[in-house]
């Protein structure tokens, strides 16, 4: 197993695409240093900060996208190459090649957007540069919050995109459409959707662990043990399914 | 040679002296594939999902849109997500396959150039585009007149709305053809050259969109001045950033065609980028727009001219 | 010939002083050869610059020095004459997604002929190259053999002047092999569709060719007719089991000259009392004959000799 996993490391790992994710994971935290920076004594409100920067760039768009780009490519590179009999011929089960292949772009976007958001919410709230985008009485509370809720999402995000790159032809489109159809719009319209939308399980993350930081969510959440059950649920459901599909699937 | 062998008679081949319509043909048939693949004509269910999820959304949008009562300025940007989604996944189809497989050096070698081929190509994703987002303006636009009390005077009263829905369509389509398809001229990887165009998009628009935000001022001395219909200055919000962000919001590379669907209606936008871009002076956002597009043109045509076979 | 471009009658590929350079790398130098109707053989090892030659005619390259013409025309500004070329690419170049015969159809058209013209053109050539009910599976289905077989249909729809085959038996297992040169063989010699074929296989070569060019690190070796390469060159082979050495002495003291070669030993062109000859000093000498057989020389020996 550890022989795959580095090896799917190494293939994730190519220098342009890690130079990529980095240069994502920066954005959002040069944004905030700059919002800062131009901020002086005006405070702009925390619902803001929380809604439009954190929420809206990084949850909706950077950790999306950068988990599909890793996680999608995982299995995807190996079918489109033709190079996946070369790890199904080993007679190992099936699952000792599911688990590093799904962990292997879960270790390289999940701590990189983890730190980003932490780094965000640092820089946004800590009064680093002289102003205070986020009024939090503990700012060590929320930057944890920012970091267990990317890393959760990256987990389920990754569960999902991983199984996605082995079954579905398409796997990046499907992604996309996942991402920016289900949870972008169809959300909007059905709230109920919310209970099948890893967006909205990291959102009450944040909002769980810290409530006082990150109350301007308060409307748009669901409650926290629905979202720790929905993200364990998604994470072995979708792990579950890349097994079998390994099992099932003829490999060319 | 006409006259087959008997031999060769027996093998069913003959020699071809039907008509031969050169280019004119190839060009043709090189449209009419590209249509067909755009549309995922002849392939399977997975590629007719984007083409058919356009089409419901475009439908819905407009219903919508009758229903609620609003008009034709706003309604391409209510499409422009779902656009840039089909866009960016469907656009690469044309393009790098044919490459990846290698099937461009047999287009090559036949009656056509290589401006031939891309101009075809481009055509042909343009020819899905159009008559789809102006479908939307068109239900919006006979929903609109027959929902009105007065039909005759509705049409009296939004006839210009036609001209303009039409050349905002040629605006939006022109634009949202070109940059995926310059895109996956550099890419033999469909999902490299979607996850690129997506990112682009969607990332500019986030970062443009905080970029851009207001914040309310403190104080009473609040004012907002309109002359014409306009508003000309306002005094109640400021940009976050200061005025710089008028110039920021051309960079959400996914909403210039909507920068110019402002001018071309008249209407000020309502929020976020397009209305930051409003108040530069409107030769900005439509030079933006020429340049941006005829740029995407010729790396598109640049790159197939010198590609490697 | 009916169906040349605007009447040309010279040579239907004709290279004068051709060269192309890759940066560096020289892969023809002042390449001077010409390709008449019939089929004609593109011979060298690989890297010889054959597909260099070949995309040069189709205009897929631009020469660096020289002119390739075909039918009198430079197939990068002429597309008359690409409208009568037929390429056969060396590498994989099908959609997969594609059935045959979507696909035959589909070039057909590119090559200009109307939809309905292409449609059954598609299908007589597909029948023609031995894909029948295949022809309604996606390609990405198909065997090598099969594919090859596509690959050579496509070059063939629009019934070209002449057609250029890169390495048409690359890939296929012997029988396939033998039956794709039966094919190019038909083509060439009673269809009327010219072709030019390039090969690093001297089998290739002699089975179906009329002419060949050989090819050898960016210049032209040889030229001419398969014919003088190999027509006058009967040779009569005598294999004994023993009293090799005794043999050649005898033949010797006849007259007869014979050359050892390996456990042979070789008469050129051996007239009818050469055969009388040769009886006679195998009866005196008493050697076991195993074996008393003409045969053509081989273009590999021909080359092996002139390389010497």
């Amino acid at each position: 197993m550890t022989t795959v996993l580095r090896l799917s490391l190494r293939q994730l790992g190519s220098r342009w695409r890690l130079l990529l994710v980095v240069a994502l994971a920066a954005l959002p935290v040069g944004l905030t240093a700059l919002l800062s920076a131009s901020q002086g004594d005006d405070s702009v409100d925390s619902a803001f900060f929380t809604n439009v920067l954190l929420d809206g760039l990084l949850m909706a768009v950077i950790l999306p996208i950068v988990t599909i780009v890793l996680a999608t490519a995982s299995f995807g590179n190996e079918v489109e190459d033709r190079t996946l009999s070369y790890l199904t011929l080993r007679p190992v089960s099936r699952w000792l090649i599911a688990l590093p292949k799904a962990l292997a772009p879960f270790i390289i976007a999940g701590p990189v957007m983890a730190v980003s958001c932490a780094a965000v919410v640092l820089i946004g709230g800590g009064g680093i540069l002289g102003s205070e985008l986020v009024a939090s009485d503990n700012v060590g509370l929320a930057i944890l919050a920012a970091g267990v809720s990317a890393l959760t999402a990256a987990a389920a995000y990754t569960a999902i995109f991983t199984w996605a790159g082995l079954a579905v032809s398409r796997a990046l489109a499907f992604g996309l459409l996942y991402v920016f159809v289900w949870e972008g719009v169809v959300t909007t319209f059905l709230g109920g959707v919310r209970y099948f939308s890893v967006r909205a399980y990291s959102l009450a993350i944040l909002n769980g662990i810290d409530g006082s930081t990150f109350e301007s969510l308060e409307g748009r959440v669901i409650e926290l043990p629905a979202a720790v059950v929905g993200v364990v649920v998604v994470v072995a459901a979708f792990f579950l399914l890349t097994v079998r599909q390994l099992r099932r699937m003829d490999v060319p | 040679m006409t006259e087959a062998r008997g031999e060769v008679f027996d093998l069913g081949y003959r020699s071809y002296d039907g008509p031969r319509e050169g280019r004119g043909r190839a060009y043709k048939a090189l449209w009419v594939n590209g249509v067909r693949t755009t549309l995922g004509i002849g392939r399977g269910w997975g590629a007719k999902i984007m083409p058919g999820l356009l089409f419901f959304f475009v439908v819905i949008l407009a219903l919508g849109f009758v229903i609620g009562g609003e008009d034709h300025s706003s309604y391409y940007s209510a499409i422009s997500i779902i656009l840039l989604l089909f866009a960016a996944i469907v656009a690469p189809e044309l393009l790098c396959p044919d490459r990846r497989d290698r099937v461009i050096g047999l287009y090559l070698v036949r009656p056509l150039t290589v401006t031939d081929y891309v101009a075809a190509r481009w055509l042909a994703f343009l020819s899905v585009t159009l008559p789809l987002v102006l479908a939307g303006q068109v239900v919006l636009f006979v929903g609109g007149t027959l929902g009105a009390p007065e039909p005759l005077e509705y049409l009296r009263d939004n006839w210009r709305d036609v001209p303009r829905f039409l050349l905002a369509g040629l605006v939006i389509a022109v634009y949202t053809t070109t940059l995926p398809l310059a895109v996956s001229a550099f890419t033999p990887r469909r999902a490299y050259a979607a996850a690129l165009v997506v990112g682009v998009f969607f990332i500019s628009l986030a970062v443009v969109g905080i970029l851009t935000s207001e914040q309310a001022v403190g104080g009473g001395d609040c004012e907002v001045v309109i002359m014409d219909g306009e508003e000309v200055s306002n005094t109640c919000a400021e940009y976050l950033v200061g005025d710089a962000a008028r110039w920021y919001g051309l960079l959400s590379f996914g909403e210039v065609p909507s920068f110019v669907n402002g001018h071309i209606f008249t209407e000020t936008p309502d929020q976020g980028a397009p209305k930051a871009v409003h108040e530069l002076h409107a030769a900005i956002p439509i030079a933006w727009y020429a340049l941006l597009t005829c740029a995407l043109g010729l790396a598109l045509w640049w790159r197939y001219r010198r590609i490697d076979l | 010939m009916t169906n040349n471009v605007s009447g040309h009658s010279g040579p239907l590929l004709e290279a004068r002083g051709l060269s192309k350079h890759f940066g560096l790398v020289i892969a023809l130098e002042s390449v001077d050869f010409s390709v008449a109707p019939g089929i004609t053989g593109l011979l060298g090892p690989n890297g010889a610059g054959k597909s260099t030659a070949i995309k040069l005619f189709l205009g897929l390259l631009r020469p660096t020095d020289g002119s390739a013409e075909v039918m009198g025309q430079r197939p990068y500004e002429s597309i008359e004459a690409r409208a009568r070329l037929g390429y056969m690419p060396e590498h994989d170049c099908l959609p997969p997604s594609m059935t045959a015969s979507e696909f035959l159809t589909h070039m057909a058209q590119v090559s200009g002929l109307p939809p309905v013209h292409a449609r059954t053109r598609a299908a007589d050539i597909l029948r023609l190259v031995g894909l029948d009910e295949e022809r309604y599976r996606p390609i990405g289905e198909y065997s090598t053999g099969m594919g090859q077989r596509v690959k050579l249909a496509q070059a063939l729809v629009h019934d070209p002047v002449i057609a250029l085959l890169d390495e048409p038996t690359a890939g296929l297992d012997p029988g396939g092999r033998e039956e794709m040169l039966a094919l190019i063989g038909r083509i060439g010699h009673d269809f009327g569709v010219s072709i030019l074929l390039s090969t690093h296989l001297m089998g290739d070569v002699e089975s179906v060719c009329d002419r060949i060019v050989v090819l050898d690190a960016g210049k032209v070796t040889e030229e001419g007719d398969l014919s003088r390469f190999t027509g006058e060159t009967e040779m009569l082979y005598i294999d004994v089991d023993d009293r090799r050495d005794e043999l050649a002495a005898a033949l010797a003291a006849r007259g007869v000259e014979a050359v050892v070669d390996g456990l042979s030993l070789v008469v050129d062109h051996a007239s009818d009392e050469q055969y009388d000859l040769i009886r006679d000093a195998v009866v005196e000498t008493g050697a076991r004959l195993r074996r008393l057989a003409p045969r053509r020389r081989g273009l590999a020996e021909i080359f092996r000799s002139a390389s010497l």
